[in-house]
């Protein structure tokens, strides 16, 4: 009963603080105190003004969920549902294209950041020495994913309106552009929640490299699917030598750009032993900057992976430079709170609760579906690699979030196919499962880390 | 390619200044006023700037705006955060003249001779803009420098207590300038109808009612959050990150100077904070290096080299100007800085070297013009103004270590 009293305390204060937060700005709004709306403001005024509210409220936010022993990041991203721009929520923030072009920046830049902390957890020497069995467990699990949702949606197409007009090869192919996004995961999720619960140990360790390496080729296979579906579809582009040349050096220029970097990154930390808060977000700008740019090749265009390159920049400092490493890492802790706090809140704003509910019962049969066969994907993955360990049975539940790359995966889909009848509603499809998935799948992940042994914080 | 280029200079110049050779040049007195104050970091800037080697399109100004916009909420804020009331009785009253003086004799000798140049030499004309960049002029060419180490070098016979006075006075007169500052950008932001029209009265008072509440809005804001946080930084660092973005936001907003904003919420925040405000301003206080050195990088990649001889002639005259201000006269009349003890030009030397928050406000009166809150201005001459403020910055500390080394034996 004291236990109860207590937690219910803890969160009424954070409580009332948010709503007095939300108040005022609501009151500032609604009052035009200053005689305009929040759209006719300034660009930089309404998105240092956005940008602030998705902070404290988002924290505030995640410290109310925390107290009923749920994920901080589910607070996140309720919040930024919550004053996003959709219809059910409040409204705060302006438009989705004016919070989506103003913060695009500060998006990436938070992007960077979690692909460089989550780089800076890969452990090559562990990696090495569980090659086969962890190349076994990924390859498997993304095989199972990717194909058992091709085959569901393709031959479900018949029941699926939005699908049912299209010729067979039509509906293969936007199957399997709905496929690659289903089987994609959030390695920004795990790292974040890996961060907050101060986890360590093997199931962290394998989770979020089975993340990370599905990223990369997720990224990989959806260039090349975007490229048979283009030309199918829309009777451009298609592939000559050009094609995979961009391909591969989209991949391999990123990864190199950021292990160069890495290493430059350790010199300095190294040599100059200062100011790495603000190095490090220097370094993160440029990646953000050069993902921004687009490199022109015959009848191609390619740009470098901001994630890609932050991750192998983490890689580099950490594998290559682990003891002059540590001071930076260490620092970037303290850092990524903001980071988080801004980035899931920024997702959840994303999120079209108008379109999810025009929906509803295929996100949620598409979600029961993709989260089957990630749990069949890991159980047999583990079973051919001889995953064995008590911890092992847990793996699933870290691989089930969705965040930034799948939406980002949604959105280059819905700028690619914007004459087609089907895009809406498949948009729509995908949204919402990354809804359920993003605010579900994050309560899982705690359970996992939990009752593996591996949190040390927040049980 | 370009900005990867930008970052291995930048990590270069990073080395080579923090390596031990570099700090062993420090000891020689020109090469120490030349690294002092930041000026490498502006010729960095330069380097990699608008007028040089852009590492930046016009896109990639566009995208990182808002995080020019809250390095100056931040650098607002922790000029704020110095005013403490309880810390006044700390305060010797002759920092108090030192400070009032300046702030005298800052503001009429270099409006009026620059505005005199203006109208005479340049043939500006008596217009709004004119004027209104004169006396911005004089506010930004308030203080000097706090930075005392490379003076030591110059000038070892300077007494400790007069070092100690200029430093302490350095940040007195930050907290004047940006506040005389932030009440000229809104009278400059009206384009003048402000202060022709009949509702002078109530322009006035409705806009120090919006400051006023915005800023103990945000300040009482931050205090019970600060309690919510406790003892966990990470925690700490969510909260000043929201408190700046709302501060600079609701600044842009309104037509304020963010630095303006972001410091009249500091000095509230400072003076309400309680036992938690310690460890908020430790932690705040820590960045200020970075902040700085980032604003200045940005200056120099500002900085437009193109400023012809009108330039020349205003670069002149400002020199002229600080050296009647800042030297000459404090020590001929007396009654000015009566009790701070200036017996002859060598104690002033000091004074003449220019702040670096001038060229902060230079980046923001730049970035304000950028996003329309200031329409007089062009960008380019703006950018001008910053080549003019980085010229006279760097010549300020050049002929301060010149004078004193053909002062140099003389007697007082």
């Amino acid at each position: 009963m004291i236990g109860k009293l207590k937690i219910s305390f803890i969160g009424l204060v954070p409580l009332i603080s948010l709503c007095a937060f939300l108040a005022l700005v609501i009151v500032i709004r609604q009052v035009q105190l200053i005689g305009v709306s929040f759209e006719e403001l300034p660009v930089q005024a309404a998105t240092l003004l956005s940008l602030a509210v998705l902070l404290i409220g988002a924290w505030l936010a995640g410290v109310i969920v925390e107290s009923i022993h749920l994920p901080r990041i589910c607070g996140y991203i309720l919040f930024g549902i919550l004053v996003g721009p959709s219809q059910y929520g409040l409204q705060i923030l302006p438009t989705i294209e004016h919070v989506q072009y103003d913060l695009k920046f500060i998006n990436f830049l938070a992007i960077s950041l979690i692909a460089f902390i989550a780089g800076g957890e890969v452990k090559l020497k562990w990696l090495r020495e569980q090659f086969k069995r962890f190349s076994t467990l990924t390859v498997t699990e993304a095989c199972i994913i990717f194909i058992g949702s091709l085959v569901v949606v393709g031959f479900a197409s018949p029941l699926l309106p939005f699908l049912s007009d299209n010729s067979i090869g039509d509906t293969w192919i936007i199957a399997a552009l709905i496929a690659l996004v289903i089987s994609s995961n959030s390695p920004a999720v795990a790292i974040a929640m890996i961060s907050d619960y101060k986890a360590k140990g093997p199931l962290a360790q394998t989770t979020l490299s089975m993340t990370i390496s599905k990223d990369m080729i997720i990224i990989v296979m959806f260039a090349i699917i975007m490229a048979i579906a283009k030309s199918t579809l829309q009777g451009e582009g298609g592939f000559s030598v050009w094609f995979f040349v961009a391909v591969g050096l989209q991949l391999v220029g990123s990864i190199g750009i950021g292990a160069a970097v890495g290493l430059l990154m350790a010199l300095y930390v190294q040599k100059v032993r200062a100011h790495f808060a603000i190095f490090i977000i220097a370094c993160c700008m440029l990646f953000a900057l050069v993902g921004e740019e687009y490199i022109h090749l015959a009848d191609q265009k390619f740009h470098f992976e901001p994630l890609l390159m932050a991750i192998a920049a983490g890689v580099a400092m950490e594998n290559l430079y682990p003891k002059t490493s540590r001071p930076l890492f260490e620092r970037m802790e303290d850092l990524s709170l903001p980071v988080y706090c801004m980035f899931f809140a920024l997702a959840g704003a994303k999120v079209d609760i108008t379109s999810f509910l025009s929906v509803w019962y295929l996100c949620i049969g598409l979600f029961v579906i993709r989260i089957l066969l990630i749990y069949f994907g890991v159980k047999l993955g583990c079973y051919l690699a001889g995953y064995k360990e008590q911890w092992a049975k847990y793996i699933w539940f870290g691989l089930v979030p969705q965040a930034g790359v799948s939406l980002v995966l949604v959105t280059l889909i819905a700028q690619s196919f914007t004459d087609f009848v089907w895009l809406d509603s498949v948009v729509a499809l995908l949204i919402g499962v990354i809804v359920l998935d993003e605010l579900l799948g994050p309560i899982g992940f705690r359970h996992a880390l939990v009752k593996s042994g591996e949190a040390t914080r927040g049980i | 390619m370009r900005l990867l280029i930008g970052l291995v200079l930048v990590i270069v110049f990073t080395l080579l200044a923090s390596s031990r050779r570099w700090w062993a040049y420090r000891r020689y007195p020109l090469l120490s006023v030349l690294t002092a104050g930041g000026w490498i970091t502006v010729f960095v800037g330069i380097l990699l700037g608008q007028h040089a080697f852009p590492i930046l399109r016009e896109r990639d100004i566009e995208l990182i705006l808002p995080i020019i916009f809250i390095a100056l909420g931040w650098a607002g804020m922790m000029i704020g955060l110095q005013a403490d009331l309880k810390l006044k009785r700390y305060i010797p009253n002759q920092t108090y003249r030192v400070v009032f003086s300046d702030l005298i004799l800052t503001i009429l000798i270099v409006s009026t001779l620059t505005g005199l140049l203006f109208l005479y030499l340049l043939g500006a004309g008596f217009t709004w803009s004119a004027v209104m960049l004169a006396v911005l002029l004089s506010v930004m060419l308030l203080g000097w420098t706090g930075e005392s180490r490379s003076f030591r070098i110059m000038s070892r016979s300077m007494k400790v207590d007069k070092l100690k006075l200029m430093q302490a006075s350095s940040g007195l007169v930050s907290l004047v300038t940006i506040l005389l500052y932030g009440i000229l950008v809104k009278v400059s932001a009206s384009n003048g109808t402000w202060l022709s029209s009949n509702e002078l009265i109530i322009r006035t008072v409705s806009s120090v009612l919006l400051i006023a509440t915005l800023v103990v809005a945000i300040a009482l804001l931050g205090k019970w959050l600060m309690r919510i946080i406790g003892r966990r930084e990470p925690e700490f660092l969510v909260l000043f990150f929201g408190l700046v973005s709302l501060s600079v936001g609701g600044a842009v907003a309104l037509g304020f100077s963010p630095l303006f904003v972001s410091m009249l919420c500091g000095a509230m925040i400072a003076n309400i904070g309680g036992k938690d405000l310690s460890r908020f301003r430790r932690f705040i206080l820590e960045a200020e290096r970075p902040i700085a050195l980032g604003l200045l990088l940005v200056a120099g990649m500002w900085a437009s080299p193109h400023i012809g001889i009108a330039g020349l002639l205003l670069i002149a005259t400002l020199l002229l100007a600080k050296f009647l201000c800042k030297i000459v006269l404090p020590v001929r009349l007396p009654m000015l800085a009566a009790g701070a003890g200036f017996e002859s030009t060598k104690d002033r030397i000091g004074y003449f070297r220019q702040s670096p928050l001038a060229l902060i406000l230079g980046v923001e009166l730049l970035f304000l013009t950028h996003v329309g809150v200031l329409s007089q201005f062009s960008l380019s001459s703006v950018e001008r103004l910053i080549g003019i403020l980085i010229a006279t910055g760097v010549l300020s500390h050049f002929l301060s270590f010149l004078i004193i080394q053909m002062n140099r034996g003389k007697p007082n």
